[in-house]
């Protein structure tokens, strides 16, 4: 026989999938999600989205083979450049023609209701980046995160009241390949991270588009993270088209493409020294963006945002995609 | 995007309009000397005085919705001058000087028409714009507009009014050069944009935005041709409460709210009709105005040559000839309040286009242009060359998904029905073909968009194998005009399904085994040497089911499947098309449009709820599609009989019979088919 409270909990477990999905149809395919949702290892909450075949066709980043740019394959990139101004890259899903596509529906034909599947596959990424940023910052010394942990995100003003732990309600997992997170361990990811930001779009393509692919991503980092998501950079001219430039071309034109918004990185400066940190504890900045192909957006990125922060700043980079 | 709104007052009536480029309508409300020049050179292009009376017709067809557009409610006051006193020109014009979201700025402006009539007074008009200002911004959410000042750290301001009673135009640069040029594009955009309704963005690159022209002088250019009345502007996603997609008719239930950093608020945009850009409550909708008197642009068919004579030009069969007799007479007839839609009711392979040609031919001679609308875009390819080569020197457009050439003008457009959502007030005829198929039946976007794309006066030709039930009974009944084609244009009757009683497919995978009745019946048909379309209703059972019949027939028959599913289908298709495939097992993706030459019919789960009579009836008619051979053979496998298994056997039964006893059954059709038909001497 069943207890009431099993019944309830049986209930919820059915309510949940039916207020759950935004549509009981698969986005990507539009087909019936008939039966029992398909669970996904990585981001469970996907089935609210997709189905089973399409949850398949996700090409998940698992390992890593380039520490620096988060790449799945050899990277000769970061050998012939191994400065740069920012501390790593992690990107969830490698970019594959399905994922073009589905970007290209969310970017350029605007259907946003990719924006909140997109976001949720970046979950994953999101983890082991804040855990090996977690990892990283204890090997140097500092104030273990740990401590900082209670004060620390709670004493931000106007940051989100989000619920929940930073890692969300599925616990940590296992990368047992990866060095900088060894097996076992569950850092809390409250603290690690003191802001989280986004790479601008200009204007012109902000009102063509109606919104920044960029910035809603962010908005889910920023919630998991617990941190303000604050617009530290502005787009002072559009890019153009990326693919027709060569390398050295791609990072100059880059360069010139962002800036830092000063008010603000000073304003977080400032309430991160209010907030009780030595002046030695980098700022853990979390910069986000859809896609990671050549690092020259994130390296343009960091680098502005560095050059107008009064301390010592740490710029991680999430990303959807690695292509 | 966003807009200004103002206020203008014309011989003491104030009227409310939103623009895109406030210089545009200061200098055309407040500047003699660029209102005369406009004006002037205006109505030398497309035809002189007819766009003011259209444009009043156009308004009362979109009645209620008048006030939304620049210009509009000051009818009547612009084209008798002596009213206003001075040739239309405002005493007063107030701007509020923020811009608003677009939606929002239309729905301040129909609010402010309500109420203008009660305004006496500039200091009361100044109040009425900013209360209707903000009434709409309140009406677009509250908690919306909350929550995106919260997002962009924004406070909302309290809107100043300007108050401008004098302005002269582009001083610097002389005034009539650059008034000349405005009105040049003016005459250009009301002739590109007749009969479509564009997005901002469409209606930028069909103008030469960024090649020829800039943006901020297209967007003038389309001001003022509204304010001339040759174009419609206005929110793309219109409606208080309950927003509705202007371009596809879509409502709430496909609208989509998100932050919007085009306007700065939330802000709904139609998922409905995506594919073709986004259509969005501050997005800019452009719709032309169709030239030509309004009830009725045609020239009255007395100067053609008599009916028989046109028909007799374009070859058709006995029973072609009489359908396109009677729809030439419904279309050919003066508006007389008369049905403006007729359906031809033609059985599967009666060479309905051959039917279209002297409608077609109809409507061209005497002024109009014509649009097929056709589900599939294989049919849109098909057809083209077909029409091309039937109209020799006249324009032909085929507009597809994929096609280059969206905005070209033609005489003829021949467009999938996605693409019917980009047209407005466009065509004298519009032929939709096969109504009843995906994605036309049932969908009331589409719907809309064929009823949008019709110009003042328009007609329609329905044109399909298998009506459904709704339109059959106004048939019947008399209520829509129609002409039956019950016969194929090589004379011979359809071929009659035949039952075969066997298990359902589930079981025959199951046992791995074929009934020996169905496996007599293939081997039959490919003895015969023809090529066998094998139907089954789930695509699952595509492949399984290819690999039964393998078994069974000869060894070295090529057997294929395929579904929507099938990455490589057209590829597949193709094989079967080119023989080199003599089997192919699909689901109802082919029941329409692949016409193999010599070719037979197998319904396996014929009782399937997924097959209903029509797509029995047009899987059926699959066979015997050719001349060389007239008789193939339709068998409808199940355990049971079905209604819709009997309703489609009886129909076809019934088309045998109306064209045996109307003599158009030419040669002797086979003898069990005489006794079922009920054919009688
Ligand atoms: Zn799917
Ligand atoms: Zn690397
Ligand atoms: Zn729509
Ligand atoms: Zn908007």
């Amino acid at each position: 026989m069943m207890s009431w409270t099993g019944f309830l909990k049986m209930l919820l477990a059915h309510t949940a999938d039916w207020i759950g999905p935004p549509d009981e149809r698969c986005l990507v395919c539009g087909d019936r999600r008939n039966g029992l949702p398909a669970r996904s290892s990585e981001a469970p909450n996907l089935e609210r989205w997709l189905c089973a075949g399409c949850l398949r066709r996700i090409p998940w980043i698992r390992r890593i083979a380039c520490p620096r740019c988060g790449r799945p394959v050899f990277c000769p990139d970061c050998i012939r450049r191994p400065v740069r101004a920012f501390a790593m890259n992690r990107s969830a899903v490698r970019y594959s023609d399905d994922m073009k596509a589905w970007l290209k529906l969310y970017k350029f034909r605007g259907d946003e209701r990719y924006g909140d599947l997109l976001a949720e596959m970046l979950l994953p990424a999101y983890e082991r980046l804040t855990a090996e940023a977690a990892a990283a910052s204890r090997r140097a010394g500092e104030a273990a995160i740990a401590g900082a942990d209670r004060s620390g995100a709670a004493r931000w003003p106007g940051g989100p009241e989000a619920a929940g732990g930073p890692c969300g309600p599925w616990g940590f997992r296992r990368h047992g390949a990866d060095p900088a997170c060894p097996a076992g361990v569950r850092p809390s990811g409250r603290g690690v991270w003191h802001a989280v930001t986004y790479v601008p779009v200009s204007r012109e393509r902000a009102e063509e588009r109606g919104f920044n692919q960029a910035e809603r991503l962010a908005r889910a980092a920023a919630k998991w993270a617990n941190a303000p998501l604050l617009p530290l950079l502005r787009r002072l001219r559009d890019g153009g088209k990326q693919s027709q430039r060569g390398r050295i071309e791609r990072f100059r034109a880059m360069r010139a493409a962002f800036g830092p918004d000063e008010t603000e990185i000073r304003r977080l400066a400032a309430r991160f020294v209010r907030a009780g940190r030595s002046p030695g504890e980098p700022l853990r900045i979390l910069l986000v963006d859809d896609i990671y192909t050549t690092g020259a957006t994130s390296e343009a990125c960091a680098t502005a945002i560095r050059s107008a922060a009064p301390c010592n700043v740490l710029v991680y980079v999430l990303t959807w995609a690695r292509s | 995007m966003k807009g200004y709104l103002y206020a203008f007052a014309s011989a003491g009536r104030w009227s409310a309009v939103v623009t895109i480029s406030p210089e545009v309508d200061l200098a055309f409300w407040l500047d003699a000397e660029f209102r005369r020049t406009v004006e002037e050179m205006a109505s030398g292009c497309g035809g002189e005085g007819t766009g003011k009376r259209q444009y009043g017709k156009a308004e009362e067809r979109q009645n209620g919705e008048a006030a939304t557009w620049p210009g509009g409610g000051r009818e009547g006051r612009l084209t008798d001058g002596a009213e206003a006193g001075r040739s239309g020109l405002a005493d007063v014009v107030l701007l509020l000087d923020e811009p608003l979201p677009l939606g929002i700025a239309f729905a301040a402006a129909e609010r402010f028409a309500a109420k203008a009539r009660r305004v006496r007074g500039e200091a009361r008009a100044a109040r009425l714009l900013r209360a209707c200002a903000r009434g709409a911004e309140l009406g677009g959410g509250l908690r919306g507009t909350l929550d995106l000042f919260r997002i962009f750290g924004r406070e909302g301001t309290a809107r100043r009014v300007r108050r401008y009673t004098a302005v002269r135009w582009d001083r610097a640069s002389g005034m009539r050069e650059a008034a000349r040029k405005l009105a040049a594009a003016v005459c250009e955009a009301a002739d590109a944009l007749e009969g479509r309704a564009l997005l901002r963005g469409e209606a930028h690159a069909l103008l030469g935005v960024p090649a020829r022209r800039s943006a901020a002088f297209v967007d003038a250019a389309l001001q003022l041709a509204a304010l001339l009345g040759r174009l419609r502007l206005g929110s793309a996603v219109a409606g208080w409460r309950r927003r509705r997609c202007r371009r596809c008719g879509s409502g709430e239930a496909h609208m989509h709210r998100t932050p919007c950093l085009a306007c700065g608020r939330v802000c709904a945009y139609c998922e409905a009709c995506l594919m073709l850009g986004r259509s969005r409550e501050c997005a800019l909708l452009v719709s032309g105005i169709p030239a030509g008197g309004a009830s009725g642009r045609l020239r009255p068919a007395d100067g053609l040559p008599p009916v028989p004579v046109r028909l007799a030009r374009r070859g058709l069969s006995p029973a072609q000839s009489a359908a396109a007799e009677a729809a030439l007479s419904w279309l050919e007839s003066p508006d007389d309040g008369g049905s403006r839609a007729f359906l031809i009711w033609a059985v599967t392979g009666a060479g309905k286009t051959e039917m279209m040609f002297p409608l077609i031919e109809s409507v061209l001679a005497r002024g109009g242009n014509v649009l097929i609308a056709t589900p599939r875009r294989d049919v849109v390819l098909e057809l083209e060359p077909r029409i091309r080569r039937a109209f020799p020197g006249r324009t032909v457009a085929a507009l597809h998904g994929a096609s280059r050439e969206k905005w070209t003008k033609a005489d003829i457009t021949i467009a999938t029905t996605h693409q019917t959502i980009r047209f407005e007030a466009g065509f004298d005829l519009v032929v939709i073909d096969e109504l009843d198929a995906f994605p036309y039946h049932n969908n009331p976007m589409l719907q809309y968009a064929a009823e949008k794309s019709l110009a003042p006066g328009g007609r329609r030709v329905l044109l399909t194998a298998t009506p459904p039930a709704e339109l059959r009974r106004a048939a019947i009944r008399g209520r829509l005009p129609h002409a039956r084609v019950p016969v194929r244009h090589h004379g011979h009757p359809l071929p009659v399904p035949e039952e075969l009683r066997i298990p359902p497919v589930r079981e025959l995978i199951r046992r791995n085994a074929v009934p020996d009745r169905l496996k007599q019946a293939v081997l039959a048909s490919l003895s015969r040497g023809a090529q066998l379309f094998v139907f089954v209703p789930r695509i699952a059972d595509t492949g399984p089911v290819a690999s039964l019949l393998r078994g069974v027939c000869p060894p070295g028959t090529a057997i294929g499947h395929t579904s929507s599913r099938d990455e490589r289908r057209t590829e597949t298709v193709q094989r079967f098309r080119n023989r080199e495939l003599r089997l192919l097992v699909t689901t109802t993706i082919l029941e329409r449009g692949v016409t193999i030459p010599r070719s037979d019919v197998f319904v396996l789960d014929a009782d399937s709820p997924l097959f209903d009579e029509a797509s029995l009836e047009q899987m059926a008619g699959r066979a015997g599609r050719s001349k060389e051979d007239p008789h193939g053979r339709v068998y409808f496998c199940a355990p049971h009989a079905t209604r819709a298994q009997r309703a489609a056997i009886r129909r076809i039964r019934e088309m045998n019979a109306i064209a045996a006893a109307g003599g158009h059954i030419r040669m002797e059709a086979p003898p069990g088919e005489v006794r079922a038909g009920g054919l009688r001497r």
